[in-house]
């Protein structure tokens, strides 16, 4: 068996942020299993400083191209507690759809575009044009049809427009949301069913790893918490979100830009797996028949399977659009102003679940309405830690392999993270030192 | 509709143009035509192809002309090969992308406006040559709108 092992990944490009995968095993001893991450820090919160309530979310939404929906609820949620201002319950229900065309538009270009070309190994999505076209055109109708819920509602599928704090600048017509209800009653429901068909027949190249974690999300008792809800830990319980710090626990490593964090043990894992993990329960019947089809139980300790935990959330979060856009249509549209006088102002902390897990944000602001001081905390980098840990005990398990099988397998299960590197890897350069 | 539709990073220089005359579009409020900045990745114009409405596509190009030269074109397999060695400055290529969507199902109609640049460095604003050649553009984007209009099967 070999003794010494030395893969260097370098590096992961054009994904909001840089990262390398490096792994050194020497006579046998594991050196090092690490994903480095290069990108210089980017300031969000210092770009806060002095900006009135009313810009803030619209900044914020700029952290990420794909979560910008994200990154503006927990904002907006964020700057309503600070200042108090109450949301209406039709609101509510908009941003919930909201969120659930968000989650559902990128698990769809992560397990579909991203990952799906690893469950055959090719190279990226461009083969699969050939060989599985009908998965891709189903695959592309869903994203177009998750990117409209965000046009219909919020007047941009990215960097939305008409969300702010207290309401809507602009609300959509029952008749818009009829056609959408029926779309995602429609296409929506037959193009996953098949997208679920084929895949599952794909997955079988799941490497089979196991490392139970902390799983961490959000927890709601009446619902699969992707807007609302308390944080949760699977070995330790529930919390506010007010004491997300406690929770994150963010530290420096001298390999990673982007701070870690850790919580209960060394790392946590945050996202679509952590969700299902703590979650399972609230899930739609649905959503649970397509993880059974899977294999897919709860709690799964296979970080491969967050791609699987995605597309089963999908399934979820096209029905509850289907019943909130319903319960919408039937009590009307009401011609609500946003409520954007402030009760006070102070601290205020939110969190949502984005597709990558769990999002803290949290603010300060001055009697004149403007940030003192903010922290954004968001997934990717609380998973930083976990996938380090992951690395440290699945190159041991695989380290009979060729040097392309493992590191196969190591790009796959970074991949698998869905962090925002993923795109890349299939770009990515491999040296072997021997 | 005709659809107008600008590749390009405004923070890169002349890479930006498309989304500027974009803006400036904006500003004229032209009934007939639907305005999308697509941004750096040519990806998103996937599902734009694969869509029967037709497309103009406004973007910065190493073409080998003078900098701020244009050329307008419609585009078609017999014109890829000749596009595949100068539309290359976003994550996905046009080209791979187009290939991509004629091998899904009928494209949609496209066109392009195609400007040569003559700065493509982070930080840069439009330069001035470029930028002089925006008038020129927009009315080149505008007598398209026209013909479009006039007979639809112009596309």
């Amino acid at each position: 068996m070999r003794k010494d092992l030395n893969i260097n990944v370098h590096h992961l490009t054009r994904v909001e942020g840089h990262g390398n995968i490096v792994v050194n095993m020497t006579r046998g001893v594991l050196e090092k299993a690490q994903l480095e991450i290069v990108e210089p820090p980017r300031y969000f919160e210092a770009l806060l400083k002095g900006r009135n309530f009313h810009e803030v979310a619209i900044i914020t939404s700029r952290i990420c191209g794909i979560c910008s929906l994200g990154h503006q609820m927990t904002s907006l949620k964020a700057t309503e507690a600070a200042l108090g201002l109450e949301i209406s319950e039709q609101t509510e229900v908009l941003r919930k759809i909201l969120i659930d065309g968000a989650t559902f538009q990128s698990n769809i270009l992560h397990a579909l575009f991203l990952a799906t070309p690893d469950f055959l190994g090719v190279g990226s999505v461009f083969p699969l044009v050939e060989s599985h076209k009908e998965v891709v055109l189903a695959a592309l109708r869903l994203k177009r049809l998750a990117n409209d819920i965000g046009e219909v509602i919020s007047g941009r599928a990215v960097h939305p427009i008409r969300c702010v704090p207290g309401g809507f600048t602009m609300l959509p017509t029952e008749k818009e949301l009829e056609t959408l209800r029926d779309r995602l009653a429609d296409a929506g429901r037959r193009d996953m069913t098949f997208v679920l068909e084929v895949v599952s027949e794909l997955t079988n190249t799941i490497p089979d790893f196991k490392r139970e974690t902390e799983y961490i999300s959000l927890h709601h008792e009446n619902e699969y918490a992707l807007y609302n809800g308390q944080i949760c830990s699977s070995d330790t319980g529930l919390y506010p979100v007010e004491k997300y710090l406690d929770v994150t626990n963010e530290f420096i490593v001298p390999h990673a830009s982007s701070k870690h964090t850790r919580h209960n043990r060394s790392s946590y894992l945050v996202g679509a797996l952590a969700r299902f993990n703590n979650n399972f329960a609230l899930l739609r019947p649905e959503a649970k028949k397509a993880a059974e089809k899977f294999g897919l139980g709860a709690p799964c300790f296979n970080p491969y399977m967050n791609t699987i935990a995605q597309l089963v959330e999908v399934v979820h979060c096209i029905e509850e659009s289907i019943d909130r856009l319903e319960y919408l249509i039937e009590r009307g549209i009401k011609n609500e102003r946003p409520n954007q006088d402030p009760a006070h102002y102070g601290r205020g902390i939110a969190s949502t679940e984005v597709p990558r897990g769990i999002l803290f944000h949290d603010y300060t602001y001055n009697r004149q309405g403007s940030i003192e001081s903010a922290n954004c905390i968001i997934p990717t980098g609380q998973n930083l830690a976990n996938i380090d840990d992951d690395m440290k005990k699945l190159v041991p398990e695989i380290i009979g392999e060729s040097e392309e099988s493992i590191t196969r397998k190591l790009e796959m299960l970074v991949r698998a993270y869905d962090p925002c590197i993923s795109c890349s890897v299939h770009m990515l350069k491999v040296n072997f030192i021997k | 509709m005709l659809k107008i539709i600008a590749l390009g990073n405004t923070l890169r220089g002349d890479d930006g143009i498309g989304p500027v005359v974009l803006d400036r579009l904006g500003d004229m409020n032209i009934s007939g035509m639907t305005l999308l900045n697509l941004g750096s990745d040519a990806f998103h114009l996937l599902d734009h192809l694969l869509q029967p409405e037709p497309i103009l596509l406004i973007d910065c190009a190493l073409m080998g002309l003078q900098p701020g030269g244009i050329v307008k074109f419609t585009v078609d397999n017999r014109q890829l090969n000749r596009l595949d060695q100068f539309m290359s400055l976003h994550g996905f290529s046009f080209c791979e992308i187009y290939h991509m969507a004629s091998r899904l199902g009928p494209v949609a109609p496209c066109r392009c406006i195609g400007i040569e640049p003559a700065v493509l460095e982070h930080g840069k604003q439009l330069s001035s040559v470029v930028q002089s050649r925006i008038p020129t553009v927009i009315q080149m984007v505008i007598e398209e709108m026209h013909l479009y209009e006039e007979k639809n099967n112009h596309y």
